[in-house]
């Protein structure tokens, strides 16, 4: 019998949709993902170790939903995935209410489709979770793209996106943002690691101004917004500033608004000490979003308190992706 | 320094009092903390995230103005664990202005550093009165023999009671329960000294065995449970 956290809660919704596609079962649904050569249960739990039990069932789901639709390419499968971890949403839940199981097949589609070019993970704070998203997108999501798809990560802090690069491997961009001109410069450039990790571009600045700069720079059309900061300084405000500017220009943006703060705090900034702190991202996720996840960007236990599954959401993206292209290489 | 025409048609007046600020005892020093580089000790400070979910302590230890030691325990959360990870690196060699506008990623550490910066501003210390202050290494005393961060652990429902997890004495792996079925003892591994003598060669299983004990009135339980699975 497959046990995982919250089954109780989420199990009668999980039966619907199984039989809805004709899954006898759970273990049904993962048979028939084996049978076709890859195993979403194990995608998962490599791309955070981390994660729960329910997390890695919930793309089993959703894996299966793909199958049985005879999705035929993995932006297709990616939104049948989406309606797996939707079943995966305790019913009523904030996740539950904003559809956050479809949003982050909505993404991973998006992210598959050559309407992509660049796509940013705007994390700041604990973004080692953006790394583990961002390695597992750059994995997968090009064996069945045409166009390779880019990856920058855009984050608070110079140190900390050094110290990100240096442990995964990424190529670590040094810019100086000139306050007077508004230029940005890029003073140096540092390969951490080699192949396909190594074309992950890991940016930190100081602050929401040289962030847009930034987004601008690499001509992001996609980004997911990590977990909240400070107000005044970082990440939401980059999203939404840029999303202005890109709309300006007559170009597209799609913003996915994450982090601690979306759902879980809905109160204006009450600790904000440092450039980090949570505050006022529930609404201003809403002000920018195209989508929004709910819980934390990485921390498992954040993401399933908000009633979808023990994720962070930026590794889910990765997942979501990887899992999608399994399933396209099996059609 | 430009001035307005407002001020500069104004007639110069006097200041009478040219008493400096309060000196704050700094190693055992009285100082006029002028400058950032006037300040040094040893300072522990805590702070929370905005949900209170996770909490840090910072300790570190203050040369002239410049961070030479840090130790950052975090407890609540994953995602800090690898926040605590950077700063254990980006935190040493600035000054401690510098490390209140750096990056350290996360809301707990954050407001834990803030809380360490004030400590020191105002002379509190914990090295205000000791000449000299502390030797560098002196933070990581803080973790006891083990060198492992002392973590409580408690878990309670009404309906089921409570579950000791880990306490000071260690990892709790088994609770004792008396005829009324109340807690009166409890079974422990020594994390530290276990992974130490692993370390040494020691089979695990060996270590394990070596590092329990128990504490209260274990030996006199009539049943014993295991607070992770019953």
């Amino acid at each position: 019998m497959v046990e995982f956290e919250g089954k109780e809660r989420r199990i009668e919704r999980i039966n619907q949709v199984l039989a809805q596609y004709k899954l006898a079962s759970l273990e049904a649904a993962r048979e028939l993902c084996l049978s076709r050569g890859f195993d979403p249960h194990d995608i998962v739990l490599q791309t955070q170790a981390i994660a729960f039990e329910n997390a890695a069932w919930a793309y089993v789901v959703g894996a299966a939903i793909a199958l049985s639709k005879q999705d035929k390419t993995a932006e297709q499968a990616a939104l049948s995935i989406g309606e797996g971890l939707q079943s995966f949403c305790v019913p009523g839940s904030v996740a539950d209410q904003r559809k956050v199981g479809l949003g982050h097949g909505q993404l991973a589609s998006r992210l598959l489709s050559s309407q992509s070019d660049c796509f940013c993970f705007l994390a700041g704070h604990e973004s080692y979770a953006a790394a583990e998203g961002a390695i597992k997108i750059s994995e997968y999501a090009n064996q069945v793209r045409n166009q390779p798809l880019r990856l920058i990560l855009n984050g608070l802090g110079k140190d900390a996106a050094y110290m990100i690069a240096r442990m995964n491997g990424f190529t670590y961009v040094q810019t100086q943002f000139d306050y007077q001109t508004g230029t940005l410069n890029i003073v140096k450039e540092k390969v951490f690691g080699k192949g396909h990790r190594a074309s992950i571009r890991c940016y930190g600045t100081d602050d929401v101004v040289e962030g847009v700069a930034v987004m601008h720079h690499e001509n992001v059309d996609i980004s997911i917004t990590g977990n909240s900061t400070n107000a005044a300084r970082f990440q939401h405000p980059v999203a939404g500033t840029y999303k202005k500017e890109r709309l300006l220009l007559g170009k597209e943006y799609f913003s996915v608004a994450s982090g601690g703060g979306t759902g879980r705090t809905m109160h204006p900034d009450n600790v904000g000490a440092g450039p980090a702190s949570y505050g006022l991202t529930d609404t201003m996720g809403r002000m920018h979003c195209d989508a929004q996840f709910a819980g934390s960007s990485s921390v498992p236990a954040h993401v399933e308190m908000m009633g979808l599954v023990g994720m962070g959401n930026n590794p889910m993206v990765g997942a979501s992706v990887a899992v999608s292209v399994a399933v396209e290489q099996a059609q | 320094m430009s001035f307005t025409n407002t001020i500069e048609s104004m007639c110069p007046i006097a200041r009478g009092p040219h008493h400096r600020n309060s000196p704050i005892p700094v190693e055992g020093k009285w100082v006029n903390a002028i400058a950032v580089t006037d300040i040094s000790g040893l300072s522990n400070g805590v702070g929370t995230c905005a949900p209170h979910q996770g909490a840090t302590k910072v300790s570190i230890n203050v040369k002239n103005g410049i961070i030479e030691e840090c130790l950052i325990e975090t407890v609540g959360c994953s995602g800090m664990t690898h926040s605590a990870a950077m700063a254990s690196e980006i935190l040493t060699g600035k000054t401690i202005l510098e490390a209140l506008n750096t990056d350290l990623i996360c809301d707990a550490i954050n407001v834990a550093m803030r809380s360490v910066f004030e400590n020191l501003a105002y002379g509190r210390s914990q090295t205000a009165f000791s000449e000299g202050g502390l030797p560098v290494g002196a933070g990581l005393d803080d973790l006891g023999k083990g060198l492992r961060s002392q973590v409580g652990t408690a878990y309670g429902t009404k309906a089921k009671g409570a579950r000791y997890l880990e306490l000071a004495e260690g990892y709790v792996t088994r609770m004792a329960l008396d005829e009324d079925n109340e807690i009166i003892g409890y079974e422990i591994v020594q994390m530290g000294k276990m992974m130490s003598a692993i370390a040494d060669g020691i089979d695990a299983n060996q270590a394990l065995d070596d590092s329990k004990s128990v504490y209260g009135r274990f030996e006199d339980g009539v049943q014993f449970v295991d607070p992770r699975k019953v």
